[in-house]
């Protein structure tokens, strides 16, 4: 079984410490890294790879230093090792047009304003992070308690059931 | 042909015969019946005779008779005379042609075999007098021994009926137009009244009260009114309004065109003053015509008189009009001119009233905003007092205050290190997870790890690894809030000290202020974009700063535009000479295209193409125009990679204060 990160991808320190500690409850289950700019993410999700560690889900600033969030996760789009990851967008500052080339040209899964309610943001996480992994080859089992409980059973028996028909 | 002029012209006669001596008795004839007046020769070679009827028309005499005998056996007599009468030079000759039998050919006279001495001497007298009274009259005396003076008489008798008829029609003519050119208007009228008298009896005169309306426009006229005392005026009235068309140009006669044309009235005609009138029907008028000789000439010459003024007066009127139109078209020109200064203005009004309308509002807010902010603020600073002796009530008291404070103080390290430190953790201890939790709480190396976590069992050092990394996100948290509450504090401050817009002169100003304060407030489009500040040592200026900060937010944020997310803006501060300051914002843009350098500062220039920029609309032209009210200059140096603007500011704004705000 492969290890999945979720990367948060944000300039501003205070914003980002917020935003790894919120997500404190999945990280028995997950790896959490962060990243400050675009740079540094490239960085992080080749160094993920090396590891064989998949990422399951990105959450992105949109104003980065020198590259917006969108254009960062269209790049993203367009390369194997991240198309399936989970991409959502974090911020107060993207445009209508914007969102909609985010949703068109980056299959941008969900968009969350700033400031977030830590609810709001388990609720999204766990959701994304369900799609990933029924999407993915591996194990739903060991998700059940953290993710969406229901609909892994279903899929494990779904996955059982056609694993005897086979 | 200058020989003919000094010559006198002869007037020939030419015979052409079959035999020498016949040709010699005829010319011998022609010549006596003519008296010698007519120059008379004889040929019998036919071709010598055409060469001498042409030399003679070509040096300017006259050929008067040709003579052809039809027994000439080379030619066809008939023939050439037909062909000298088809020719336009030979055509005024008379020709004869001597004939046995008569064809009765036209144009041409024929004598038939045997003629009478006496009869031909006869016919050429008469030819040649007819041949004098149709070509050349004023010759005739030279004919006069010969001339057939019954034919003359006739002749005569006619040209003097033709002559008497011409002159009476002249003088006719004279009389109807020019006779009367030296004779004043008011003696006209009166010949002309004076036969109207006579014509029909003295008509009745009729009083006419001034304000009487004689022909109304578009209606019927059924009589003219002859005028003999008073005014009239012809006017139009068009959209409600009178127009005097003529008042003294209208003449004694009212009425006639319309009558003549019998057409309506084109003109009002009301009594300008008391009248005295003849009213005469076109039937009166008839009758007065044809019973007076001289009425017509007396009449017609009146009304072309009054024709030709009230012509005049609208040739005066057509000028007046058309000077009246450059006026009006030089007056519309102006208004046009002020209608576009006066919309600019209004759209510059428009623009600096939202702009003083938004700093109101932000002034508002950043006001309301300093409460809250400080209660965060000192909220922050009291949990950090109240906190900091309690980690160390801790079992691990200091390792938990050492935690906290780090947290609280310990300068932020980028992402990319923290994971260089958990990675080199992870590799000593292995346990990713672990380090990553270590590195997080501050332990970054094995040593720090032996001390903190060494020699404990598994629960105890689980515990106090959580209690750790509470105590280390109380401190972070803390630090985080107070770091927030003081970038929110900054802005608001900037924002405060931004919006302090128009609010009037101040002197005493730091101009690289309003700069910082411009840069924080753009701070959100800076992003990707190096700052460079080179202040230089600046005097304080008199200024209105609010105003100024539109000036500085025009500027930066086209610079950053230019940009377009990467790129350096230089702002240099530095002193004039005279006193006062320079100001420069450079970007590394692409530059301004030469064709639109000129156009930069005009209203509504942008190339930002169709974009719209929340109160940023007027750009540079607010810009020029504030920094000419504060006495200053604003110019930009463009190329590519490289746009400067350039703003100086003297020490103090002139004496006009810019109107408000």
């Amino acid at each position: 079984m492969s290890e999945i990160a979720i990367v948060v991808v944000e300039d501003e320190r205070e914003v980002r410490d917020a935003v790894v500690r919120d997500l404190t409850p999945f990280a028995g289950y997950f790896r959490i890294e962060a990243a400050e700019d675009v740079d540094d993410a490239r960085t992080l999700l080749s160094e993920l790879g090396g590891d064989d560690v998949l990422t399951g889900l990105i959450l992105c600033d949109h104003l980065l230093p020198g590259m917006l969030g969108i254009d960062f996760l269209i790049e993203l789009e367009a390369e194997p090792q991240t198309r399936s990851t989970r991409k959502v967008l974090l911020t107060g500052q993207a445009g209508l047009e914007d969102t909609i080339r985010a949703v068109n040209e980056a299959k941008l899964d969900y968009y969350i304003a700033k400031p977030w309610s830590p609810d709001n943001l388990h609720q999204v996480v766990k959701s994304q992070l369900t799609e990933f992994v029924l999407n993915s080859d591996e194990d739903v089992l060991p998700y059940v308690p953290i993710l969406d409980g229901p609909r892994l059973l279903d899929a494990a028996s779904q996955r059982g059931w056609e694993g005897r028909a086979t | 042909m200058s020989d003919n002029d000094i010559r006198h012209a002869n007037y020939y006669a030419l015979c052409l015969g079959e035999h020498r001596d016949e040709v010699d008795d005829l010319v011998g004839r022609v010549t006596q019946a003519t008296r010698g007046v007519i120059v008379v020769e004889g040929f019998v070679d036919v071709e010598s005779f055409r060469e001498r009827m042409s030399r003679l028309v070509a040096r300017g005499d006259y050929v008067v008779l040709v003579i052809v005998d039809d027994q000439v056996t080379a030619v066809d007599g008939p023939g050439l005379l037909d062909e000298l009468g088809a020719t336009a030079e030979f055509e005024p000759a008379t020709k004869m042609l001597l004939v046995t039998r008569p064809e009765d050919r036209e144009g041409i006279v024929e004598v038939v075999r045997p003629w009478s001495d006496e009869g031909l001497a006869h016919l050429a007298q008469s030819l040649v007098t007819v041949y004098f009274v149709e070509h050349a009259p004023e010759e005739m005396e030279r004919i006069g021994e010969f001339a057939d003076t019954e034919l003359l008489s006739v002749a005569y008798t006619e040209t003097e009926k033709e002559l008497q008829r011409t002159e009476s029609q002249l003088e006719r003519l004279q009389r109807s137009f020019f006779v009367d050119v030296d004779v004043p208007d008011d003696e006209v009228e009166r010949r002309m009244i004076d036969e109207i008298d006579r014509a029909l009896s003295e008509p009745e005169r009729v009083a006419i009260p001034a304000g009487t309306v004689l022909l109304r426009h578009g209606q019927a006229v059924d009589r003219i009114w002859i005028v003999l005392d008073g005014e009239v005026r012809l006017t139009r009235t068009v959209e409600g309004r009178e127009i005097v068309l003529h008042l003294r140009t209208a003449g004694r006669i009212v009425g006639l065109m319309a009558v003549a044309r019998n057409q309506p009235a084109f003109m009002d005609a009301t009594a300008g003053t008391d009248l005295t009138a003849i009213p005469l029907t076109l039937e009166e008028l008839d009758r007065a015509l044809r019973g007076s000789e001289t009425l017509a000439v007396h009449f017609v010459t009146a009304l072309l008189r009054s024709m030709v003024r009230r012509h005049q007066r609208s040739i005066d009127l057509r000028l007046q009009v058309d000077q009246l139109n450059l006026e009006l078209a030089r007056e519309r020109d102006q208004l046009a001119a002020a209608l576009a200064r006066l919309e600019q203005a209004q759209t510059r009004l428009i623009e600096s009233e939202k702009m003083a309308t938004l700093g109101q509002l932000v002034a508002g807010i950043g006001h309301e905003l300093n409460n809250p902010i400080a209660a965060i603020g000192r909220a922050t600073d009291f949990i950090t007092e109240d906190l900091s002796g309690l980690p160390l009530a801790h079992v691990d008291g200091v390792m938990m205050q050492q935690a906290f404070d780090e947290a609280l103080h310990r300068p932020p390290i980028s992402t990319a290190q923290e994971r260089n430190q958990r990675n080199a953790l992870a590799e000593t201890i292995g346990d990713r997870a672990l380090a990553g939790r270590l590195v997080s709480v501050g332990i970054t190396d094995a040593a720090d790890f032996e001390r903190a976590l060494g020699n404990l069992s598994d629960e105890e050092r689980e515990r106090r690894l959580v209690d750790l990394e509470r105590y280390h996100q109380l401190g972070l948290s803390l630090r985080n809030i107070r770091s927030a509450a003081g970038r929110i504090s900054d802005l608001v401050g900037s924002l405060r000290s931004y919006a302090r817009a128009g609010q009037g002169l101040a002197s005493g100003v730091e101009v690289a202020s309003g700069i910082d304060d411009t840069l924080l407030l753009l701070g959100h489009e800076l992003r990707g974009i190096d700052v460079v500040r080179e202040y230089g040592e600046t005097p304080q200026i008199a200024c209105f700063p609010g105003q100024l900060n539109q000036v500085w937010t025009n500027l930066i944020h086209n610079a950053i535009r230019a940009m377009d997310g990467s790129g350096t803006l230089t702002v240099r501060t530095s002193s004039l000479p005279a006193g006062g300051v320079r100001v420069e914002i450079e970007d590394t843009g692409p530059g301004i295209n030469p064709s639109h350098i000129d156009q930069i500062f005009d209203m509504h220039f942008t190339t930002a193409g169709g974009r719209v920029d929340f109160g940023l609309g007027l750009g540079l032209r607010l810009a020029k125009d504030i920094v000419a009210q504060h006495g200053g200059t604003i110019e930009v140096d463009s190329q590519p990679g490289r746009t400067c603007f350039f703003v100086t500011l003297p020490s103090e704004p002139p004496e006009a204060t810019p109107g408000e705000s």
